[in-house]
């Protein structure tokens, strides 16, 4: 398949932009994640209870 | 004349009249506006034609059809003073309504067993009271869709009836991103609805309708119940959908099936059958010993014919419209320009109903038609080039072998899906908050079967009677199991759909601007490099749009969700995240698929950080297996084992899903959620198992000075205890604890512990437990809060910053008088 330097140029340029973009969205996720954890201020919970398992 | 206008008159006078009725829907002119500028046109154009300038006349001419689009809206926006929805607007509550049944009689069973019925009625008199003996007769007219729970003996179509109920006007959207009831009424000119009391409606004459609508209707009543007899419940609601427009038997998860593999067109009548239904005409007819015409007439015939037994569906009507301009052009002996039939059809169906225009049915099928007739030329295959040494004359071809044959129509088949997915992406994005990628493959399988489907059903229905036919539903199933597991396969692929959720209105243009472009440009060369630049593009503007909404506005949202008579509530965290707390009921119309995943779906949502049980009434947890169906739930919590149906349906659900599982009680801390405390209040461990309420979750979310108090359905044992513990209580939004219960003493000094601003309380409308309760709403006011009720308002949004809360409401309030407006 032969392809065009316009076309080379668009997939180049639009897939650049996907790349920069997919690397922020992922570096966003990583600072919005949530390290989710339950703190029991009560004393030992029965079978389970008060934890994440 | 210009050209373009002399070659496809009819597509630019659609694209007149939708640009009227679009700006008359959006930003509508005064009244006077409309009509000067439609009759200054029509004077223009006369004037024009006298000056022998036919090009501006002609010009002219299709402009005028602007201003009559703005007209017609108005039109259907305005209603005579004798019209029921004034009575319903005006006066609401109980009334008697005379008058005649226009549609089918629709008949479901709810999960506890009870038959409820519903149709269209024309309305003819009316006494208000609901007392017809007492009062005098008023003449009315205007169409209201009429729901009973009690029916009487058989309703049919065309029957003359008198029925007692309640009658309002229909209710408006109720949730962000959620279905409104009053729009989809409101195509087929209902704008009003009543619901029936205990009485049961008199019938007054039978068979008053339109005899061919009435013959129509029992040909489909037939059809459907051979389909009964032949099928498993499952498969007779899947025929019955694809042949009949029949719907009533598809359950939400199997339709949910074809909204994630982008197919759910197969399961609306839609353009598909009337084409399907024209091809297996003509190859049935083929062998038939009359001329081409007749069997082009007969083929006409059928299509109108098909109308009437689906009950004059839109999309069918559209393509019939369509299918008419095409086979009238083929019997005439001129070539259909496929713009001006596409503009003939858009034309029919704006003329007959013009609120059509803002359906998304409407929207899809001519946007798909018109992306592949203006687009798949980009996709044409490239020419043949001469083999070298040949001069360019054309060698003689050897005749395609079956494998080229093939691969050839499987390349078409894939632009052609292409084309259609890529053209519709802005629309389905907007509305379904999805993309499907994958739909491009999944519509190639699911195409040529479901057209073999609908033509080895037209010999099921011709042959249902005859014992030598029994191969016809064998092979009906066997054609079905191959479409449902190409189904199933395509949505377990990674990737399969995607929630993007509904796209910022800036990206939305670029988007179909964008795509445009791509398709249209000159400068593409190969077809594969044009498809890949279409892909890259659309991930490029929902990568941005996904890091928008991460940049976005960083307040704690609480959004107590109007699910009717029960609790769900969604908080989303400044630092990011999600939790999820009740999904309402799950039984007669599952609320965690109908309202909480299209609100999460359509905040780009797919993950949920916690999913939180308050404890498990069905009005509670009910929606939440749909909830781990939809979404990727990273934590599960609840109370303890209360040995309910549902405690242990989600705890299975969770233990399947491997999501990491949690048991709250008072005293815990959620940590993780930046800058916000998540405290839980209650259940202890001082009440047995048994007082179920008294052991819901009760949550306090604490972001900067403001505070949210979500208390489930706590009653006076909890509240008496909370309020001793001296724990901090103090909260701007109270989710008002058991939907507004009755609260006695220990009520009002929990309430006044708690000193909200606003009081938010979730139930429905009319509910038969008294919610709320009048003691619980003046110990609310007496506290100095704000009461806003699920029932009036729809869903409640609150928005802190930290500093203050701010409430917004999702629909206007009931009593406002707003429900007539356009």
């Amino acid at each position: 398949m032969k392809i065009t330097a316009f076309e080379a140029n668009c997939l180049a340029a639009l897939a650049g932009v996907a790349a920069v973009l997919f690397f922020l969205v992922r570096h966003l996720e990583a600072r919005d994640a949530v390290p989710l954890r339950v703190v029991s201020s009560a004393a030992a919970p029965s079978e389970g209870k008060g934890s994440v398992r | 004349m210009s050209d373009a206008l002399r070659r496809r008159p009819l597509y630019f006078a659609a694209l007149a009249l939708s640009a009227g009725i679009g700006l008359a829907g959006l930003a509508p002119p005064p009244a006077w506006a409309g009509t000067t500028a439609f009759l200054s046109a029509v004077l223009g154009t006369f004037l024009f034609l006298v000056w022998q300038k036919p090009r501006v006349a002609a010009w002219l001419a299709v402009s005028a059809l602007v201003p009559l689009g703005v007209i017609l809206l108005d039109n259907e926006a305005r209603l005579p003073k004798d019209h029921i929805a004034w009575r319903a607007a005006e006066e609401p509550g109980e009334v008697a309504l005379g008058g005649r049944i226009v549609s089918e009689v629709a008949e479901r069973r709810t999960a506890f067993g009870a038959r409820r019925v519903s149709f269209t009625m024309d309305c003819s008199r009316y006494w208000s009271g609901g007392n017809a003996a007492d009062r005098t007769t008023e003449r009315v007219r205007g169409r209201v869709r009429a729901y009973l729970s009690s029916p009487p003996s058989p309703l049919a179509y065309g029957d003359e009836i008198v029925l007692r109920g309640r009658l309002e006007l229909p209710e408006g959207a109720r949730n962000p991103g959620g279905f409104d009831p009053r729009a989809w009424l409101r195509l087929d000119g209902v704008r009003a609805v009543v619901y029936g009391g205990k009485a049961p409606p008199r019938v007054l004459r039978h068979r008053r309708g339109n005899p061919a609508q009435a013959a129509a209707f029992g040909i489909k009543r037939r059809l459907s119940a051979s389909l009964d007899a032949a099928f498993a419940p499952r498969e007779a609601a899947f025929l019955q959908a694809l042949f009949l427009g029949e719907r009533s038997g598809i359950d939400e998860d199997f339709k949910d099936l074809f909204v994630r593999t982008g197919t759910l067109h197969i399961l609306s009548v839609s353009g598909f059958n009337i084409g399907f239904l024209a091809a297996s005409l003509l190859f049935l007819l083929k062998p038939a010993p009359i001329s081409r015409d007749a069997k082009l007439s007969i083929v006409l015939a059928a299509v109108w014919a098909y109308c009437l037994l689906v009950g004059w569906q839109a999309p069918v009507v559209r393509a019939s419209f369509m299918a008419t301009l095409f086979i009238a052009a083929r019997i005439s002996g001129r070539k259909a320009d496929a713009l001006n039939t596409l503009g003939f059809a858009a034309l029919g169906v704006l003329l007959w109903r013009p609120r059509e225009l803002f359906d998304v049915g409407f929207q899809l099928s001519f946007l798909a038609v018109w992306g592949l007739i203006l687009f798949m030329p980009s996709f044409a295959p490239p020419p043949a080039v001469p083999a070298p040494g040949t001069r360019g004359k054309p060698r003689l071809a050897a005749a395609p072998t079956a494998f080229q044959r093939a691969t050839r129509y499987a390349s078409e088949l894939f632009w052609v899906s292409l084309v259609a997915v890529f053209t519709s992406l802005p629309l389905t994005a907007w509305n379904f908050y999805l993309v499907t990628p994958l739909s491009i493959f999944a519509n190639m399988a699911v195409v040529p079967l479901s057209f073999l489907l609908f033509f080895t059903g037209l010999f099921f229905f011709l042959f249902a009677g005859l014992p030598q036919a029994l191969f016809v539903p064998a092979v009906m199933k066997a054609l079905m199991a191959a479409f449902l597991s190409s189904l199933y396969f395509f949505e377990e692929l990674p990737g399969a759909a995607v929630i993007v959720g509904r796209p910022e209105w800036a990206l939305l243009v670029l988007l179909s601007a964008g795509t445009a472009w791509i398709f249209l440009s000159r400068r593409f060369r190969s077809r594969p490099v044009r498809a890949a630049c279409l892909f890259l593009f659309a991930l490029d503007v929902f990568l941005a749009q996904e890091a928008l909404r991460h940049l976005g506005p960083r307040e704690l949202t609480l959004t107590v969700l109007d699910v009717g008579q029960g609790d769900a509530l969604v908080l989303e965290f400044p630092g990011g995240g999600t939790v999820v707390v009740d999904a309402g009921k799950g039984l007669d119309g599952d609320r965690g698929r109908r309202v909480v995943a299209p609100f999460l779906k359509s905040k780009g949502i797919r993950a949920i950080d916690a999913v939180v049980m308050s404890h498990s009434d069905e009005d509670h947890a009910g929606g939440l297996p749909a909830v781990f169906d939809e979404f990727r739930v990273k934590h599960y919590f609840s109370g303890a084992d209360d040995g309910s149906r549902l405690y242990s349906l989600l705890a299975e659900t969770a233990a399947k899903q491997s999501v990491p599982r949690g048991w709250l009680k008072d005293g815990d801390r959620i940590e993780g959620f930046r800058g916000v405390e998540l405290d839980v209040l209650n259940p202890s461990a001082e009440y047995p198992a048994f007082l179920k309420n008294d052991n819901s979750i009760v949550l306090r979310a604490v972001y900067g000075s403001t505070a949210f108090l979500l208390t489930g359905d706590i009653g006076a044992a909890a509240m008496e205890r909370l309020t001793a513990s001296h724990a901090p209580l103090r909260a701007d939004v109270l989710k008002v604890p058991h939907h507004g219960a009755r609260m006695a003493e220990e009520g009002k000094a929990f309430v006044l512990a708690v000193a909200p601003r606003y009081a938010a309380i979730s139930e429905s409308r009319n509910n038969a437990f008294g919610h709320p309760a009048p003691a619980t709403l003046s110990i609310l006011r007496a506290a100095g809060a704000e009461i806003l009720r699920t029932d009036e308002r729809g869903a409640l949004r609150f928005d802190s910053d930290g500093r203050s809360v701010k409430a917004v409401p999702f629909a206007g309030n009931a009593g406002s008088g707003a429900p007539l407006e356009p």
